[in-house]
């Protein structure tokens, strides 16, 4: 971490303080702001400024130490002073010294704190400032009363005020980016966000404090934030101070806000707080407010104050402060979800709630995946009596943890006790999850599945199962069988929405794996209008899961902007609600989309974020493992195409140590991953055989999209003979215009049609596949030269290179050969962009100092070497696009490293 | 990047006095919105009028790939300065 942070997002302000104090009107600014907002540094940023440019600055800080003394704050400014001095003589001297100091120059002082001048001070400052001797840069603290001469400063229009805000959301990022000295992961981004509100002084602290506790650690080149996130000892003593400064009345006000935020305004009445208390309390910054509906929801003024309040506030004033909590919402017609926070503070204040309250508490803990909560309010629920609902719930709390041996013990007798359909489909679901993702028994998770559906008759729960038996069809890669099973699921129209969604998001994925996008995008839209937005993150999971598949579609199909526009939105939606397997889900989402765009480098800064975000102490989810193999596997792919086979190899082996049953899915889909890793070792043969294998193998499991995509890749690993008329029979099968562009492009290479792959390079560009794009082109290229014709050759070679220039070291096969170049010697090369330009032979002759006939013998090489027939041609080659006349901008006219300059 | 979404990248109180500002609400009652002294509403605006121009003029960080400009988290930004990050330690 660098020892001094960069001023970010202070342009502006500094551009307005330098204004004011070049021009006439005014003589200088009073910067106010909370503390910690950055006011001390802008002001010594100007004050640098001001030196730069010329003037004499000084600088001086107030402080409630020398606020006593006259002049305390400013006397080393003031010439020594005789012992009779009068303060207006001082005044008067002060002036005249302090000119002649400057020699001449501007005086221009910077007064840091000035709100706690002495009167002295304040008034040698207006003196100074009113009569033109010095401007001035000083900061005050808004909210703390300052001296009437510096009141007056801006009140008299001397000076202006600027009020100083804390930094925005991005440039928090871009602080602590620039701080930590590279990229942090998103959750870590809007954690520091929402524990800084863009105060600086908060930011900095908590970083250090990240810092030296190891809690905040670089893994795999991404900044990450692992642990929950104390108050900084320095904060810590900070916010003491402030709050021990407060009346008893708003002290107890913040501790019930502390233990019960956010609370609304209504639940505060009914504990006994008045209106001015709030108002008191929002004025002092302990509480903020805000518009909910037809009440007022009520938090503290900082995240940080509840850690600290809550540390001060004694055992069993806690009690008190829950109980009155539990009462004061309960007695308020609570919503059923309150019945968590109702049952917890009972808990916390030692009193043991009625066993009803805690079993609905542990169900909305668990919808909202809160599982540690949900086994505690399980567990309370069995000491207040026997319920059978409890321990069903307490189960899935379990598996939820990860504490799937105590979870099958507990779930192995439960089917037995079952009396309804819906408990007998419940268990056998959570059981079979629990064998499946748990204890990695994938067959044993299908006999329980077998079994609960040969006992249960009710279609509504037997379509439960049918969902996560299509899951578990979808990670074996059987996605015909899948969505056979899934079917009957989707056309029920009685299928409660939570199954229906796992269904369709299953559902689509299995056939974007079959290359059905259009029928994956149709089910997706239609899936994601059962959505309810407040209904908790096991909603958000499933949705979002939805979600990913559609964008998924969108991307295969060809629609790269649907597919961006989805992924962004799920991104910050995962964001803001701080669910980490929902934001490293779109974070590969994202990857993968950058990929497909060639934005190698992008697509690795996502597929990382991915990974660490999913490397966190939570709890592993039962999804998280297929979320991070997808992002793995990304990964090692991007390594791959960028010649980094051990980076490649690294990732795979991650991916195989994942937790969980095996992915076979992944053996097909979405391509042949070990061929690019046989090409990033140079192995291409090698590369051909195992994607011809892996369609081999998507045609066995019936995947159309996988083994298209799979056919692809061999023909861009150069053998498109071998797989053309495949991908004819396929053509019918796979939906989209990428489909049939992939299909054409391969057509267009086994026949070797420059011109076709011309246009098929243009087609990929224009939906932003630039890789794909450079390739087509590059193929274009041999494919012209080989006709003999050169001028067609070197446009596209130029083309292709300036597609690949965006693609961010991709090394695949076609972009090699690309690299192999027209050897034009420096001076063939020199002489060719001149002509290019229009000069004539002889002003070209002239330029160089050389006879007109050694400048037509080169230019005679050089239409020789790019088989063209002149001057037109030369031109249209170097003004194509992407073809810059500097020289080695394009490989395809690089010139001949063996050959002397001379030569 | 479109007004709104720049607006919604501004620290609030600067969002806030714009909107207050092109609302027609005179500087006495910004400054009552605000909580702020009335002399500090012209400095403030004129910074926040600085700001709110620099992110209408900033490049459009998805690039030549013509995708959309992302949500107002600065996702993107920072994404882009990670890019930055990532090509720098190469």
């Amino acid at each position: 971490m660098i020892a001094n942070w960069p001023l970010i997002g202070r342009r502006e302000e500094l551009s307005l303080i330098e204004r004011a104090l070049s021009n006439g009107q005014f003589h200088g600014l009073l910067l106010a702001g909370a503390p910690g907002v950055g006011k001390t540094r802008l002001a010594r940023e100007a004050l640098t400024a001001a030196e730069a440019a010329g003037c004499f600055t000084r600088w001086a800080a107030a402080s409630r130490a020398v606020a006593a003394i006259p002049f305390g704050a400013m006397a080393h400014l003031l010439p020594i002073a005789g012992d009779n001095s009068t303060h207006l003589q001082l005044l008067q001297q002060a002036g005249k010294w302090m000119a002649a100091q400057a020699g001449g120059r501007r005086v221009v002082l910077g007064i840091d704190d000035a709100h706690m001048l002495d009167d002295a001070s304040a008034a040698l400052l207006f003196h100074l400032v009113i009569n033109g001797i010095a401007s001035v840069v000083a900061t005050l603290s808004t909210g703390e009363p300052a001296p009437g001469p510096v009141t007056a400063l801006w009140k008299d229009g001397a000076a202006e005020r600027l009020e100083i805000q804390a930094l925005a959301r991005a440039e928090v990022s871009e602080l602590v980016e620039a701080a930590l000295g590279g990229p942090v992961e998103g959750l870590t981004r809007e954690r520091l966000w929402l524990l800084s509100r863009g105060n600086i002084l908060y930011l900095r602290e908590l970083v250090r404090s990240g810092r030296q506790t190891g809690d905040l650690a670089c893994v795999e080149g991404m900044w990450r934030w692992a642990g929950p996130v104390s108050a900084p000892p320095q904060l810590a003593e900070l916010i003491q101070v402030r709050m021990s400064s407060l009346p008893t009345a708003l002290r107890d006000l913040g501790e019930l806000v502390a233990f019960g935020e956010p609370l609304a305004f209504s639940v505060l009445t009914r504990a006994g707080v008045s209106a001015a208390q709030v108002e008191a309390a929002e004025r002092a910054g302990l509480l903020s407010t805000e518009e909910a509906g037809p009440d007022i929801r009520v938090r503290l003024g900082h995240p940080l104050f509840g850690e600290v309040i809550r540390g001060q506030t004694p055992q069993m004033r806690r009690r008190t402060v829950h109980t009155t909590l539990a009462e004061a919402v309960g007695s308020g017609g609570p919503r059923s979800e309150d019945a968590v926070r109702i049952a917890t503070w009972y808990l916390e204040a030692g009193t043991l709630p009625e066993a009803g309250l805690l079993v609905a508490a542990a169900g909305w803990a668990l919808t909202a995946l809160d599982y540690q909560r949900a086994e505690q309010l399980c567990r309370a629920a069995g000491e207040a009596g026997t319920n059978w609902r409890a321990e069903r719930l307490l189960a899935q709390a379990l598996v939820g943890q990860g504490k799937a041996g105590p979870a099958e013990d507990l779930l192995a007798g439960q089917f037995a006790r079952a009396r309804t359909d819906a408990e007998r489909a419940e268990i056998a679901g959570v059981r079979a999850l629990n064998l499946y993702w748990g204890l990695n028994q994938p067959e044993q998770a299908s006999a329980v599945l077998d079994g609960a559906a040969a006992q249960i008759t009710e279609s509504v729960q037997r379509a439960g199962l049918a969902a996560m038996r299509g899951r578990f069809l979808l990670n074996s890669g059987r996605c015909p069988q899948a969505l056979a099973v899934l079917g009957p699921v989707l056309a029920d129209p009685d299928v409660p929405h939570r199954v229906m969604l796992e269904a369709m998001a299953t559902a689509t994925m299995a056939l974007v794996v079959c290359g059905r996008y259009d029928d994956a995008i149709a089910i997706a839209a239609r899936g994601r209008q059962l959505a309810r937005p407040t209904a908790g993150e096991g909603w958000l999971l499933a949705l979002d899961e939805l979600a990913a598949a559609q964008a998924i579609a969108y991307l295969w199909r060809g629609q790269f902007a649907a597919a961006a526009t989805l992924a962004e939105s799920g991104y910050q939606r995962a964001l803001e609600a701080r669910s980490p397997p929902n934001v490293a889900l779109w974070a590969v989402v994202r990857g993968q989309l950058a990929e497909a765009r060639g934005a190698m480098t992008e697509a690795s800064v996502w597929l990382r974020e991915a990974i660490a975000t999913l490397g966190g102490p939570a709890p592993l989810h039962p999804y998280q493992g297929s979320i991070a193999r997808t992002g793995l596997d990304a990964l090692a792919r991007v390594a791959a195409l960028t010649a980094d086979p051990a980076g490649a190899q690294a990732a795979l082996v991650h991916a195989e140590a994942l937790p969980g049953p095996p992915m076979t899915l992944f053996d097909t889909w979405p391509g042949p991953i070990h061929a690019w890793m046989a090409v990033a070792r140079g192995e291409i043969p090698a590369a051909v055989d195992l994607a011809l294998s892996t369609a081999a193998e998507a045609r066995r499991r019936g995947q159309p999209g996988c083994e298209l995509i799979a056919l692809h890749d061999v023909a861009r690993l150069g053998a498109p003979t071998q797989v053309a008329a495949r991908l004819d029979e396929l053509a019918p099968m796979v939906q989209g215009d990428l489909a049939s562009l992939f299909i054409r492009h391969v057509a267009a290479l086994a026949a070797a049609n420059g011109a076709v792959l011309d246009g098929i390079a243009a087609s990929f560009a224009a939906l932003g596949a630039n890789l794909l794009a450079a390739e087509a082109a590059a193929a274009a290229a041999g494919s012209h030269r080989q006709a003999g014709r050169g001028a067609s050759a070197a446009a596209s070679a130029a083309r292709a290179a300036g597609l690949a220039a965006t693609c961010e070291g991709v090394r695949t096969p076609a972009l090699i050969a690309l690299d192999e170049p027209v050897s034009l010697t420096p001076r063939e090369l020199e002489i060719a962009r001149m002509a290019a330009s229009g000069l004539s032979s002889r002003a070209i002759a002239a330029r160089l100092v050389v006879a007109v006939r050694t400048v037509d013998n080169a230019l005679g090489q050089v239409y020789a070497k790019l088989c063209i027939g002149g001057r037109a041609e030369l031109t249209a080659i170097f003004t194509v696009p992407g073809c810059a006349l500097a020289p080695g901008s394009s490989p395809m006219l690089r010139p001949a490293h063996a050959v002397s300059p001379a030569g | 990047m479109d007004l709104a979404a720049a607006l919604d990248e501004l620290p609030e109180v600067h969002a806030t006095v714009l909107r207050l500002h092109r609302a027609g609400t005179d500087a006495a009652g910004i400054a009552r919105e605000l909580g702020i002294e009335v002399e500090a509403v012209a400095p403030l605006l004129r910074v926040a009028e600085a700001k709110l121009a620099s992110l209408l003029a900033a490049p459009d960080p998805s690039g030549e790939t013509g995708l959309r400009e992302g949500t107002p988290d600065g996702g993107l930004r920072s994404h882009q300065r990670c890019l930055d990050h990532a090509r720098n330690a190469t």
